[in-house]
C-alpha cells in the first residue's frame, strides 16, 4: 500500500498508519474487524474537510465496516437550529466526503448500541473517548484511543499498529476504586466516572461495588464521564467486565498502585464541584451520550402531561435509528407534545449553540458538565432528570 | 548573529527522542502546565485562548513550544492540522512524552501541506529548569538534540 499501486490516498492513510506506528514503538501493523471515525466539522475544521476530500478523490474506501460520531449540523432541522448556511455548507462537504469514503451513517456516539457491535476480544481502531471506554471495558473488545485522522487511515487500510492497550499485558489493572454507595441512580453512575476520571488520569482502575444488574446505559454514562474527566480508555468493573470476573483477574500480575474509595459524600462533594451555577437555567440539555431507547422511555414517562416553560430551551439527542423506533412506538410524540426537542445525529458539545445566546446549562451528563463551559462559556448546573424535569415544566 | 559551537558561554544541549525529524530556530515558549489543542488555541492566529492556561493570550506561531504534554479530546490532531494549514502553528515541538495526538497531527500537516515541524520528546534532563520563555533554541530532530542559548 505504501508504494501508492492502490492509490494516492491509500499511500497516505498507510504513511500515518505507519508512521505513528513507528513512534510508538508497535511492532507490527494488525488487522481490525471495525472503525468508528470522527466526522464533525467544529473539530476538523477546513483542514479536515481538505483531508477527506483528498481521500474521496483518490478513490480510496474503507475496508472495514465504519461508522461515524455525531456531526455539528441536525441534517434536517440546521436551519430551525439557528446555524447559518456557510457552516452547515462545510459540514455538508465533510458528510458528503465520508459517504464517498463508505461510511455507515450512523451520526452517534453510541454505534455500539445499533449498527457497529464489537464481540470481546476483537481489535478495532475507534476514536470518540466515550464510546473507546465502553467497548473496551464492557464489551472487552480491544482499541486505543485514536484520534481524527488516524482513524479514518485505520479504516482505510484496516489495519492499526500493534501498541498500547492492543497488547494483553497493558489492559492489566494499575488503581483499585471501592464504590461504597449502595443505591446508585443514574446521575450517581456519571459523578463515579467523573471521580475516577480525575483520580486515575490515563491509568486503569479497577471498580469494586457497582451493581450486577447495573444498566447498560448507566455504565455507558460512567464510561463517558472517566474519558471526560480523564483520559480513561479501559476500566474494569468487577463482575460486569468480561476480563474482571474477580479483582485478581483484573489486576493479573501488576501491583496495587494506589486504592481510592468513593462515598456517599465523596459524591456529593463532586456533584458540587461540577455545577458552575444554580441561577435560572435558560437551556436543559440531556443525552450525553446519545440517549437510548430505555432512557427515552423513561423520559416520556415522566414528561407525560407537562409542558416545558416559555423561556426555557429542553433538548435531547439521539441517534436517528433510535428516533425511528421511538417514533413508531408513539414515544417520540409524547415528548414533543411536551415540547421537548428531540435533536439526532447532532449534540451540543460539537454543534455551534452560540446563536442561542445561553447562560446556563442544566442536565444529567457529567460529560456535558465537563466540557460544555470550556467549549461554548456556558455555566452548567448538573442534576437529575426529575429536578431537570421539575425545574423546566414548573409553574405551566 | 548565531551563537556559535561550544565556545560560546551559555550554551546548552540537550538530547532527546525524536518523534517527526526536522530542524528548527526560534525563540523558546515553555509551560509546565498541559496543553489543550481544542479550543485552547485559535488556528487562525496561533493565539492561546485558553483562559485557565498561564499562557493565555500568548502566541505560539513560528515559537519553539515547549509543554509537557497534551490534554483534552483525541481531535487535537485536527487542531494541530488546521493551525498547520493557517500558517500557525509552532516552528518545532518538544514534550516530556508526546501523545498520539500530536504526532498524528504534525504528520497530517506534512503530508497534506508539505510543512515540517520537528517534534522531539523524552528530553535526557529537566528542560523545564533549562530552557525559558524567551532563549534561543536550535532543534535538530534528525540528531536528538536541542541547543539552548541564553
Amino acid at each position: 500500500m505504501l508504494d501508492g499501486e492502490r492509490g494516492e490516498g491509500v499511500r497516505f492513510a498507510m504513511e500515518v498508519v505507519t508512521r505513528v506506528g513507528d513512534i510508538y514503538g508497535a511492532e507490527k501493523l494488525v488487522q481490525i474487524s471495525s472503525s468508528h471515525v470522527l466526522g464533525h466539522y467544529s473539530s476538523l475544521h477546513d483542514a479536515g474537510v481538505e483531508m477527506m476530500e483528498r481521500f474521496t478523490g483518490s478513490k480510496a474506501s474503507f475496508r472495514v465496516p465504519t461508522t461515524v460520531d455525531p456531526i455539528s449540523i441536525e441534517p434536517e432541522r440546521w436551519r430551525d437550529l439557528k446555524i447559518q448556511s456557510s457552516y452547515a455548507e462545510k459540514q455538508m462537504r465533510l458528510t458528503n466526503a465520508l459517504m464517498g469514503l463508505g461510511v455507515i451513517p450512523s451520526f452517534t456516539c453510541t454505534p455500539y448500541e445499533c449498527c457497529n457491535v464489537p464481540r470481546h476480544g476483537e481489535i478495532l481502531a475507534w476514536s470518540e473517548s466515550s464510546a473507546v471506554a465502553y467497548v473496551n471495558s464492557i464489551v472487552g473488545a480491544k482499541t486505543n484511543r485514536l484520534t481524527a485522522g488516524l482513524d479514518v487511515s485505520c479504516a482505510i487500510t484496516g489495519l492499526t499498529p500493534y501498541f498500547g492497550l492492543l497488547i494483553p499485558e497493558n489492559r492489566f489493572g494499575q488503581v483499585l476504586i471501592e464504590v461504597k454507595k449502595r443505591k446508585l441512580g443514574n446521575l450517581h453512575f456519571h459523578t463515579i466516572g467523573y471521580i475516577i476520571g480525575k483520580t486515575v488520569g490515563n491509568r486503569i482502575p479497577v471498580v469494586t461495588g457497582l451493581p450486577l444488574d447495573a444498566k447498560n446505559y448507566q455504565l455507558k454514562g460512567l464510561a463517558s464521564a472517566a474519558a471526560s474527566s480523564g483520559s480513561v480508555a479501559l476500566f474494569h468493573a468487577v463482575g460486569i467486565s468480561p476480563d474482571a470476573r474477580n479483582v485478581d483477574q483484573a489486576f493479573g500480575p501488576n501491583e496495587l498502585e494506589d486504592k481510592i474509595v468513593i462515598d456517599e459524600s465523596g459524591i456529593r462533594e463532586a456533584e458540587d464541584e461540577i455545577t458552575t451555577s444554580r441561577e435560572n437555567p435558560d437551556f436543559v440539555a440531556i443525552g450525553c451520550p446519545h440517549y437510548s431507547i430505555p432512557e427515552l422511555i423513561e423520559l416520556a414517562h415522566m414528561v407525560k402531561g407537562k409542558r416545558v416553560k416559555r423561556n426555557v430551551e429542553f433538548w435531547v439527542y439521539t441517534s436517528k435509528h433510535v428516533a425511528a423506533y421511538i417514533r413508531e412506538m408513539g414515544i417520540l410524540q409524547t415528548i414533543e407534545a411536551s415540547g421537548i426537542r428531540v435533536l439526532t445525529s447532532t449534540c451540543a458539545v460539537i454543534s455551534p449553540i452560540k446563536e442561542w445566546g445561553f447562560k446556563v446549562m442544566m442536565t444529567n451528563s457529567a460529560k456535558f458538565a465537563n466540557v460544555i463551559p470550556s467549549e461554548h462559556k456556558i455555566d452548567v448546573y448538573y442534576a437529575p432528570l426529575k429536578d431537570l424535569i421539575e425545574y423546566a415544566t414548573k409553574g405551566e | 548573529m548565531q551563537p556559535r559551537g561550544s565556545e560560546v558561554k551559555g550554551k546548552v544541549v540537550i538530547r532527546g527522542r525524536c518523534i517527526v525529524k526536522g530542524e528548527a530556530v526560534g525563540e523558546a515558549l515553555v509551560t509546565k502546565q498541559p496543553f489543550m489543542f481544542p479550543h485552547g488555541i485559535n488556528p487562525e492566529t496561533g493565539e492561546i485562548i485558553d483562559k485557565r492556561h498561564e499562557l493565555f493570550g500568548l502566541n505560539m506561531k513560528g515559537k519553539i513550544f515547549i509543554f509537557p504534554y497534551g490534554k483534552g479530546s483525541t481531535t487535537g490532531s485536527t487542531w494541530i492540522l488546521e493551525t498547520i494549514r493557517c500558517g500557525s502553528a509552532p516552528a518545532a515541538m518538544v514534550n516530556l512524552e508526546t501523545e498520539p495526538v500530536i504526532a498524528t497531527g504534525v504528520i497530517l500537516g506534512e503530508l497534506l501541506y508539505g510543512v515540517r515541524i520537528p517534534v522531539m520528546d523524552h528530553p535526557d534532563t529537566d528542560i523545564f529548569q533549562k530552557i525559558e520563555t524567551g532563549d534561543h533554541v536550535k532543534i535538530d530532530a534528525y540528531k536528538g538534540t536541542i541547543e539552548v542559548y541564553k
